[in-house]
């Protein structure tokens, strides 16, 4: 199974979650317990970039949407940033350009919370 | 599955058009579905007085038709069933209406084509089955789909399938007023 790994950067009140391999739903917990992670230190502004993700599969998208209403409860979001034509074709099959914002890179993204 | 073609199964006696079986089945499924689960869905009614084919997407691949040798590909507006409430996605999903024409071919299917892989993990690709599909179109619904179908396990011969397939091929033709699969 090919690998996948995610490395948290903060940037005063917005955390980045750079994403980096193949995600799919063997490997989606790693997300998974970024998100929960965050959510515990009350870290509500997320930013997750695609720039170094290779591949998502449909079971991967799942994961963002376990968490999306808590953070937005608590007057966050997740924004997603640098996703290659690939993985965009998959997200926007699947609607998710109605959901969430999605930004060419990761620095539009951080702005964009930051323009609030 | 069986319980979401048991639902869509129940629906479609009661509810008459796409759209409104689909956003009912979003209803049930937000109730029924962890917030990590999901369904795509496309959803069509085929009128065979008025020749019309009738269809809404929920997140699913899209629609496909090939007539005379020209290929037109039907991405509605629609998100995933589950994956939003009833305001979102009632908001977004969008029904449209196709008038078919004798010959016409239409395909339907999941991204277990498109996403199948070959050693290097290149994907089969949307252009790669449009391309079979334009070239077999004048065959018969079993015929395209064989080719499709061969053509994909060819790809992948060296990379294991991870995703289902399902590919649905229908002809029309007035003259015998019946379509096929």
């Amino acid at each position: 199974m090919a690998d996948f790994n995610t490395s948290i950067k903060e940037q005063g009140d917005i955390s980045i979650i750079n994403l980096r391999g193949y995600l799919d739903a063997h490997t989606a917990p790693v997300l998974e317990n970024n998100f929960v992670d965050l959510i515990n230190k009350n870290r509500f502004q997320i930013v997750v970039d695609f720039k170094e993700l290779a591949y998502i599969s449909s079971a991967g998208l799942g994961v963002f949407m376990a968490y999306v209403e808590e953070i937005r409860q608590n007057k966050g979001d997740i924004k997603l940033s640098g996703m290659s034509d690939k993985v965009y074709n998959i997200f926007d099959l699947l609607g998710f350009p109605l959901l969430y914002e999605i930004f060419n890179s990761e620095e539009e993204a951080v702005k964009k919370f930051s323009e609030k | 599955m069986a319980e979401i073609k048991g639902i869509f199964n129940s629906l479609s006696k009661m509810i008459d058009t796409p759209k409104q079986i689909l956003e009912k089945v979003n209803e049930i499924l937000l109730q029924r579905l962890t917030k990590k689960d999901f369904v795509s869905a496309l959803y069509g009614i085929i009128d065979s007085e008025k020749e019309e084919l009738t269809f809404a997407r929920a997140g699913h691949c899209p629609a496909i038709l090939i007539r005379n040798s020209k290929i037109r590909t039907f991405k509605t507006s629609g998100i995933g069933l589950g994956l939003t409430n009833s305001f979102d996605f009632n908001n977004h999903l969008e029904e449209i209406t196709i008038n078919l024409k004798d010959d016409d071919t239409l395909a339907f299917y999941t991204d277990g084509i498109t996403e199948s892989k070959n050693d290097k993990l290149e994907d089969f690709g949307e252009e790669h089955f449009s391309n079979i599909l334009i070239e077999h179109s004048d065959k018969s619904v079993n015929e395209i789909a064989d080719e499709v179908i061969k053509e994909v396990s060819l790809f992948s011969r060296s990379h294991h399938q991870y995703d289902d397939i399902t590919l649905i091929i229908l002809k029309w033709n007035k003259k015998n007023n019946s379509n096929g699969v």
